[in-house]
């Protein structure tokens, strides 16, 4: 079965690039520009991953982070934070908020896959 | 606040005056008593009196004209921090929503841009994914299909070629087999002439049998009648010897011309068959170089796709640059943007230029800006670093 995976990032070039990582390895994927947007696409949705920016308007990452949580189909599914963001403090709000992953931008596909894998394998 | 007016005339005014109240009153009671030395004291007072009102006169002239000189002090300084203070607000109305305003349009222009960009590289990348699989597949199919192909044609050829060694083989063992004929014919012809010699005996047999049948009269009549016919016989027989004899030689004849002509056309056949395998083998070479410069060709078509492919994925995270220069205009614009505020405002206590820069550093997301802040050399970016948690 074709995993599905969910990009939320505010920027449209970094979903693209994303995107087509996971695509050309055989993912199945769904983009969001922040983390409203995210919350409303993935209702009702059977997702296996999420990858998140953090700093978004509307709905900033650690918070949506946060709401999927709270949410019972979703509170599981494994979340990586993709992000500028390197500073300690940061990561370990990701962590306390529950994200399994801190990647930290500009990121290399073969270093992405491999995360995507060790969390979501096919 | 304190004023120049406000200053000790009070005090020196009740020093001076308290003076020449006392000479003025006590000093004509004096003169009216009579007494000298009296006198003498209350002149004294009277230009001690005199004395300090010239001093507070003085004094005062001094002081209004340092007062005055002050004044032109400050007025000069107002008139030069007055256009300064107007020159910051106009800073903060005017030229900080432009930089503002031209710095957002920068950024947006430069996002759209680069995600036009990124588009296109993606399609490119898809089409040069999509090229390269075909050109693999095509690879592959030559590489699987001809091979497959040219071991079955030659097979198929020297399956050919074998059959007509076969076939030379089998003619050549006919050829053999009918050669060994001859020795027959010369056995028949033998054969023929001993028929010939019993037929000449039998009839020499015959003769002399009716000569003694004549000798013998009436009672060899019967055996000269037998022997008339044993001698026809023999005429026969030696004619058919004769023909036989005859058909024998025309057989053998024959047969040795259709030795001769398969003998000569046995050499010709030959050199026809390895002329033809020579041929199978040069034009089944030449295909087979052929199909390995396409199959060569079909590789490199593939390496080279591959490294196109390789190339656009390497841009397409290069273009990621853009959401972090994004970012770090965001920031500035925001901070721009809030002194404009501050700016707008006119007071002096709200220019709190140290919170602008704890605002603008605690909106940072990225380890060069807060460098560029804290004013250090950036560290060249690294590849992504991930943390497991």
């Amino acid at each position: 079965m074709t995993k599905r995976i969910l990009i939320v990032d505010d920027s449209a070039s970094i979903r693209q690039v994303v995107a087509l990582t996971l695509k050309s390895a055989g993912f199945e994927v769904i983009e969001a520009c922040d983390g409203v947007d995210a919350l409303k696409k993935i209702k009702g949705q059977r997702v296996h991953l999420m990858i998140s920016d953090v700093n978004m308007p509307n709905m900033d990452g650690l918070t949506f982070l946060k709401e999927v949580k709270l949410l019972p189909e979703h509170r599981f599914t494994p979340v990586i934070m993709l992000t500028t963001e390197s500073a300690d403090d940061k990561k370990a709000q990701g962590q306390a908020a529950g994200a399994k992953a801190w990647m930290v931008k500009p990121f290399q596909p073969a270093q992405m896959l491999a995360a995507v894998s060790k969390l979501a394998p096919l | 606040m304190t004023t120049f007016d406000d200053f000790p005339t009070f005090k020196l005014n009740s020093l001076i005056a308290l003076p020449l109240l006392v000479a003025a009153v006590v000093l004509p009671l004096l003169l009216a008593q009579g007494g000298a030395w009296v006198g003498l004291i209350g002149l004294l007072l009277l230009c001690s009196a005199l004395y300090g009102w010239w001093l507070r006169r003085t004094f005062l002239l001094r002081l209004q004209a340092l007062q005055r000189q002050m004044i032109e002090q400050r007025d000069a300084h107002q008139q030069t921090l007055n256009p300064y203070q107007q020159a910051c607000m106009d800073v903060g109305a005017l030229l900080l929503p432009v930089w503002q305003q031209q710095i957002e349009s920068a950024r947006q222009q430069t996002e759209q841009a680069i995600t036009t960009l990124a588009q296109q590289f993606t399609n490119l990348s898809l089409n040069v994914g999509h090229s390269m699989t075909m050109s693999t597949q095509v690879a592959d199919s030559l590489q699987g299909g001809l091979g497959n192909t040219f071991s079955q044609v030659e097979v198929d050829l020297e399956t050919v070629v074998s059959s007509l060694k076969k076939a030379l083989q089998d003619r050549d063992g006919l050829l053999n087999q009918i050669d060994g004929l001859d020795s027959f014919v010369d056995e028949l012809n033998a054969m023929a002439k001993d028929v010939a010699e019993i037929a000449g005996k039998t009839n020499l047999l015959a003769l002399n049998a009716a000569i003694e049948a004549a000798r013998a009269g009436v009672h060899g009549r019967g055996f000269a009648v037998v022997a008339d016919e044993v001698r026809k016989l023999s005429s026969l027989s030696a004619d058919t010897g004769g023909r036989i004899s005859k058909k024998v030689r025309f057989i053998g004849d024959a047969i040795r011309a259709a030795v001769n002509a398969a003998q000569a056309s046995r050499g010709r056949d030959g050199a026809a068959v390895q002329t033809s395998e020579a041929t199978i083998q040069k034009v089944l070479q030449q295909f087979r170089e052929q199909a390995m410069s396409m199959l060569g060709t079909a590789e490199s078509l593939r390496q080279s796709n591959a490294e196109v492919q390789a190339e656009v994925d390497a841009s397409i995270v290069q273009l990621q640059f853009q959401d972090r220069v994004s970012q770090m205009l965001c920031h500035v614009n925001d901070s721009i943007r809030g002194m404009t505020e501050r700016m707008g405002s006119g007071h002096a206590e709200d220019l709190d230029i140290a919170l602008a820069l704890q605002e603008l550093e605690a909106s940072y997301a990225m380890t060069e800006e807060r460098d560029n802040h804290a004013r250090r050399s950036s560290k060249p970016l690294a590849s992504a670093d991930i943390t497991f948690f």
